[in-house]
């Protein structure tokens, strides 16, 4: 995927968040007051202790050398797909575990040949979540990834060159949570909308980019691999995901 | 919440923002596309061609116009390749290596016109062309210039031909190479020298071997400069000295001075002749300037001329030694009268030799020849015929010369290539046209008098490999080649699976006999062009055994 489809793809997701929000607007007014007795309606239950699913995007800036026949810039953006379980609370306090998956890439002509870049990323990561409002978070987490790279190039051959990779990494990252809507009450169980934003470090191990043939049937014998400097996915990240909690 | 809206919406933007600051670009040289240096001034038999490559000891340059950067591609071992990049200047007009093919030189012209002075300037670069090259030199010049002279003793480069709006034809830089291991700099090493004018401009450039000078001064080489209607002579030991110009006969016929064409010179005999020059000029005479004792504080020697009329219009000069140590005698190739005409220098008597064919070219060959009585021997070939002939010089009973042997080898012998090294100095190439269905080239032995023909199926271009023990014979864009060994003299047919571009030998680092054998392609890629390599054994290769590296233009890229 490349960058303007990422940035077309979280303003679009902005958009469906707003229209989420309208359309729940009148529900939660609905409900407003239905919380059972037997419960405080201003604990934040609910509020912490949740399931959540997010989409948006991540971009990373990466300084790295490896990264320049790939991309004219030195970013990558991704598509990031994320589930949460809030499962422990205490107080404002509460840890969610989170597992996410990002997908994307960058593509670029390196000289006179093709070049593409495509990330896949599996995170699984501990989330701190403190409460300073009831609609409002401060997050922290800090985890393994695993992210698979597959590297292409294009050029004077009859076949592309390739060279995938798996790549063992971390991402660590703080930011905020706001629950844009949702029932006032932490006892409710309808949905909420939230708008986060992190940011942090990434980094994942360098990868010898020694590309092989992709066919090696259509390339002249004994093909030396094509040697490019090591890429290594390393650098200051930003994520902003809309999410729905339950 | 509206403040909570508002939050989110600073956060968001904080974030494009971050992006927008933090999101800087790769390296240019990413961005431009790959096409290989041309040039148009590519000598006949040149093996680089139209491309700008250059074969050398240790390694093959290739120009990176895109990115003002030589590709020197060297071999760390057998089948390895290896690519290292030097900065060579913008706008590169000449890329030539030494005659030794040891160095490599690079002249360009910079960022014209010059606005600024961070702008870069005209230079003039020198690389070592070893196993592990790098820039020896670099010469920053005052303007942009677009000749370069090499000398093929090695100590010398003229730079030339300025394309200013208003430029001097007659200004030539004088670049005094550092000897081997010297590090002398640049500054002292320029000279430059506006010659005297009388309407005519530099055309052709003879450097000269040491010659010997009388009244004792020491022996120096010269620098002749051949212009449309005189000759300038540069005392290279002393380049202060202002330069001797000398003009040249009238034309009877027209009334016109005469036109050097060629520039042949001697070291002179002791006791017989002084070092002298032969000018060949576009009419029947030839002109004889013998070096004599300085009459003036200027110059360390004095030119006399003499001219001598040798019957038709010669096609190449040369001197011959016709007894042992002694006879020097001007040797006039004169093809309408099929005829050699000997011209003893300081009489100006002459001698018709007659030939069997029409011969347009001479080499004198003698120290090529192993044993040898003292007289020189020449070969003689031409463009116009089949027929190639040893010339023995000497005397016996009815004859100006000792023999003259003639062979029929089949094709018009346009090209005669040394071979470098000891080994087989005796040997030559015979290259040249042919009016067959195959074309021909040959190997001559010249102790033995032997001559090989080797048939190929296509005019193929030949590259000498620089240690002298093999030949490469290929054709532009094909996918065959040949090996030519000259112990036994044995080609091998050799291929590749993308259309070659060049081919050459050189050392690895391994040193030792140790060499690999490249095919160099330049292959279609996107609409631009990529180069990669098949990579031989240099002294065995193999079809079978080969490695290829393509994408090496991306290669050190920064």
């Amino acid at each position: 995927m490349t960058q303007p489809q990422i940035h077309k793809l979280a303003r679009s997701m902005l958009c469906a968040v707003a229209l989420a929000s309208v359309a729940l607007r009148a529900a939660a007014e609905e409900d407003h007051g239905a919380q059972p007795a037997e419960q405080d309606p201003e604990a934040l239950g609910n509020h912490q202790k949740n399931i959540r699913f997010d989409i948006g995007g991540r971009a990373q800036f990466i300084k790295n050398s490896g990264l320049d026949p790939f991309s004219k810039r030195d970013a990558i953006g991704q598509l990031s797909l994320l589930a949460s379980y809030g499962f422990w609370a205490q107080d404002r306090l509460s840890l969610a575990g989170v597992v996410g998956f990002d997908y994307g890439g960058s593509s670029a002509n390196a000289r006179s040949d093709q070049a593409s870049l495509e990330l896949e990323r599996f995170t699984l990561a501990p989330e701190l979540r403190y409460h300073l409002l009831r609609v409002l978070a401060l997050t922290a987490k800090v985890g393994p990834t695993l992210t698979r790279e597959t590297a292409e190039v294009s050029g004077g051959l009859d076949t592309p060159l390739v060279r995938t990779g798996w790549q063992l990494g971390f991402d660590a990252t703080a930011g905020v949570a706001v629950e844009l809507w949702g029932y006032r009450s932490g006892t409710s169980h309808k949905p909420r909308v939230w708008l986060a934003g992190e940011g942090g470090y990434g980094w994942s191990a360098p990868m010898k980019l020694s590309f092989k043939p992709d066919e090696s049937g259509a390339v002249p014998q004994r093909l030396m691999p094509l040697v490019l400097e090591d890429l290594t996915l390393a650098g200051p990240l930003f994520r902003v995901t809309a999410g729905l909690s339950f | 919440m509206k403040r909570l809206i508002t939050s989110a919406r600073a956060t968001c933007g904080l974030s494009l923002l971050l992006f927008g600051v933090a999101c800087g670009g790769r390296p240019a040289a990413w961005n431009t596309a790959f096409s290989p240096g041309k040039q148009d001034d590519a000598a006949v038999g040149d093996p680089s061609g139209k491309l700008q490559v250059s074969g050398l000891t240790g390694s093959v340059a290739l120009l990176d116009p895109a990115q003002n950067q030589v590709m020197m591609l060297t071999s760390p071992q057998q089948f390895a390749l290896s690519t290292t990049r030097l900065p060579v200047g913008r706008d590169v007009v000449q890329f030539k290596s030494s005659v030794d093919r040891e160095r490599l030189f690079v002249l360009s012209r910079g960022v014209t016109p010059r606005y600024r002075d961070s702008d870069e300037p005209p230079q003039l670069r020198v690389f070592d062309g070893g196993i592990a090259p790098t820039q020896l030199q670099n010469y920053v010049l005052q303007d942009p210039y677009n000749q370069l002279e090499i000398d093929p003793q090695g100590e010398w480069l003229i730079v030339h031909g300025s394309e200013g709006l208003v430029s001097n034809p007659n200004e030539l830089i004088l670049v005094r190479l550092p000897k081997a291991g010297s590090s002398a700099g640049s500054a002292e090493a320029l000279v430059s020298k506006t010659l005297n004018s009388y309407g005519g401009k530099p055309v052709r450039f003879t450097f000269t071997s040491e010659l010997a000078v009388p009244g004792g001064a020491d022996p120096r080489r010269l620098l002749v400069v051949q212009r449309e209607k005189d000759l300038a002579i540069i005392d290279l030991e002393n380049l202060a000295a202002p330069e001797t110009t000398v003009g040249l006969p009238l034309l009877p016929s027209t009334g016109d001075f005469s036109s050097p064409t060629d520039v042949v010179y001697h070291s002179g005999i002791d006791g017989e002749v002084n070092s002298m020059l032969a000018v060949q000029l576009n009419d029947t005479s030839v002109f004889i300037l013998t070096l004599n004792e300085s009459t003036n504080a200027d110059h360390a020697f004095k030119l006399d001329g003499n001219e001598v009329d040798v019957g038709g219009i010669p096609s190449k000069l040369d001197f011959v030694l016709t007894k042992k140590d002694g006879g020097l005698r001007l040797a006039a190739l004169v093809p309408t009268k099929r005829a050699a005409v000997l011209v003893e220098p300081a009489s100006g008597v002459t001698q018709d030799v007659p030939l069997p064919a029409a011969f347009t070219r001479i080499r004198r060959i003698t120290s090529d020849v192993s044993a040898n009585s003292g007289q020189d021997i020449a070969l003689l070939y031409g463009e116009t015929t089949n027929t190639i002939a040893f010339w023995q010089l000497g005397t016996t009973t009815g004859t100006p010369y000792r023999s003259l042997e003639a062979f029929d080898i089949g094709i018009n012998v346009t090209q005669v290539l040394d071979i470098p090294g000891e080994k087989f100095a005796d040997h030559k190439i015979l290259s040249g046209g042919s009016t067959g269905s195959t074309q021909q080239f040959y190997v001559l032995d010249l102790a033995e008098r032997k001559s090989f023909p080797l048939d190929a199926l296509k005019n193929l271009t030949l590259n000498l490999s620089p240690n002298g023990q093999q030949l490469w014979a290929f054709e532009n864009n094909a996918t065959g080649f040949a090996q030519l060994t000259f112990d036994p003299l044995q080609p091998s047919s050799l291929y590749t699976q993308k259309p070659i571009a060049f081919v050459h030998d050189f050392q690895t680092a391994q040193g030792g006999d140790e060499r690999t054998a490249i095919a160099l392609h330049t292959l279609p890629s996107n609409g631009h062009s990529s180069v990669a390599a098949t990579v031989f054994d240099g002294l065995d290769p193999n079809t079978s055994e080969t490695r290829f590296y393509s994408e090496l233009e991306l290669a050190g890229i920064k």
